[in-house]
């Protein structure tokens, strides 16, 4: 922008609209994609479906009222509300057939038991990835915590059953903003727990895949989709831990952090980088999302000042065109607790 | 059962369609974030605001997509969600991490020159009223009606809150 005789509006207005048309090709630069986290959290409403929507949910919430079997989102579940029971228990859920033994759960670490029967709790991706590589309906032990987030799935269809918006969300650590792992309820009627707003329940389900039930030639994918096969293990319900919780007692300095990043930094900076800002948090709340971290990891997040080489020439020879120009700033991200770098972005975001 | 005839013989439209309908909506709605990441990077301080921001409008929208009437007003749409869900959020409750400010690195990092720093700097001091009124008639180019609707004030009131943020512009940039 160059510089301007700002006692004229006119020329004033222009640089407004110059200055915004640069942030949306900035925001263009880097999409975020925040539509698609939003996705899987809101069953949207479509357009002309209000009156027939009405309708069809309120015989769907009077039939819920008699059979107590639709899940959050819709109606409150009868039975056990989470909310006030007091300590962690071990198997307060009944086996799911009769003569089957309680499962023994392994210890409990971070607040969900790390194993069952012998076989592993998995939770977030490590779930998900158990359920891509399944093969058949074997058993699948996922745990992770409800949360008090309100779920929308408005639009009710006769395979709601084995749709996850009505079945189980958990959450992979105990804070919003993490992903999820959806479990279709299946044929089982088993109640959710209505958790507060603001709180959690760790919970861990037997699921299975390739349910037999699930109705073929439908857009479901019935052979990776988590059925559930029953509730084996509950916490109780906490609030939600703030996330400076999970600062670790000790860790690196700020001297120490932004001296590590500037040696970082250096190795790919054509002039001496200088540090812009130095902030530690939780990883969600100091840096950008969309890397595989845990979005409660205590981190420092260091932006530093110099001249690297822009994302796309990384993979190719910089001195062939066409290639971008250099970038001013760089984000480097360390671990708190050991100061090694988690991640490094340039430019900064 | 993919079609049915309901009384009076209407039909409702097949799932498929309405599937397909609502897939094209979400793809418009996505095709908007750069503009509504722009517009709240002046409606909220700091960057992660802008995103949690966006993040809420799409939520919102997503709830209420049956009260849009206009799909060619779909971006005003969700700017004015927007809008109105900064001003809730002035009233929340603070937020419990203290952010530290990266703007000018930010700013530097998009490219910008000293001068639009300065004037983004300058749009980000003025009050919040007459921040949204600039930001949405003279950054996104919505007209003083459109303005006062997103706003929930008068015309005139926004023609006003217009006048005083030229006119301190100008007085911060001289």
């Amino acid at each position: 922008m160059k510089e301007e005789n700002w006692s004229d509006d006119a020329a004033l207005v222009e640089a407004l609209r110059s200055l915004y048309l640069a942030e949306v090709e900035r925001a263009a630069r880097r999409p975020q994609n925040l539509l698609a986290r939003v996705n899987g959290q809101v069953r949207p409403r479509a357009p002309g479906w209000s009156l027939v929507g009405l309708v069809a949910a309120g015989i769907i919430l009077a039939l819920a009222a008699v059979s107590g079997q639709l899940g959050h989102g819709l109606a409150p579940i009868a039975g056990p509300k989470g909310g006030s029971s007091g300590s962690s228990s071990l198997a307060t859920t009944r086996p799911s057939s009769p003569g089957e033994s309680a499962p023994a759960f392994g210890p409990n670490v971070g607040g969900i038991p790390e194993t069952g029967n012998g076989e592993p709790v998995l939770l977030g991706s490590a779930a998900s990835v158990a359920f891509q590589n399944s093969t058949d309906d074997r058993p699948i032990l996922v745990g992770g915590w409800l949360d008090g987030s309100q779920v929308y799935c408005a639009a009710f269809t006769s395979t709601w059953r084995w749709s996850t918006c009505y079945g189980y969300s958990l959450l992979s650590r105990p804070m919003t903003g993490v992903s999820q792992i959806g479990v279709a309820r299946g044929l089982s009627d088993a109640p959710i727990d209505a958790v507060p707003e603001g709180s959690v329940l760790p919970t861990v389900l037997r699921v299975h895949t390739h349910d037999p039930n699930c109705p073929s030639g439908t857009r479901i994918d019935c052979a990776h989709l988590p059925v559930l096969d029953a509730i084996v293990w509950k916490g109780s319900v906490e609030p939600m831990p703030n996330p400076d919780s999970t600062r670790p007692a000790s860790g690196i300095s700020k001297p120490d952090a932004v001296a590590r990043a500037l040696q970082f930094a250096r190795k790919d900076s054509t002039v001496s980088p200088t540090t812009v800002s130095a902030v530690d948090g939780p990883y969600l709340a100091v840096a950008p999302p969309g890397a595989n971290i845990p979005g409660d990891q205590w981190v420092w997040a260091i932006t530093v000042s110099g001249s690297f080489p822009a994302p796309d020439c990384a993979a190719f020879d910089p001195s062939t065109p066409p290639c971008l120009p250099n970038v001013a700033t760089k984000l480097v991200v360390l671990d708190y607790a050991t100061g090694s770098v988690v991640l490094a972005e340039a430019p900064a975001p | 059962m993919e079609q049915e005839v309901i009384a009076g013989g209407l039909e409702k439209p097949r799932i498929s369609d309405r599937e397909a309908e609502l897939r094209r909506l979400k793809e418009a709605m996505a095709s908007h974030e750069p503009a509504l990441l722009a517009t709240a990077r002046f409606l909220v301080r700091q960057e992660a605001d802008a995103r949690d921001l966006v993040q809420q409008t799409f939520e919102t929208a997503l709830r209420h997509l049956d009260e849009l009437h206009d799909e060619h007003k779909l971006r005003a749409w969700l700017t004015t969600i927007a809008v109105r869900a900064a001003a809730r959020r002035r009233y929340s409750v603070a937020r419990f991490i203290h952010w530290a400010s990266t703007d000018t690195s930010q700013a530097r990092s998009a490219g910008m020159d000293d001068a639009a720093i300065a004037l983004r700097a300058a749009v980000q001091r003025l009050p919040d009223r007459v921040r949204v009124a600039v930001l949405l008639h003279h950054m996104v180019g919505f007209s003083v009606q459109e303005t006062a609707a997103a706003m929930r004030v008068t015309e005139n009131t926004v023609k006003s809150e217009l006048k005083t943020g030229l006119s301190r512009l100008r007085e911060t940039m001289r």
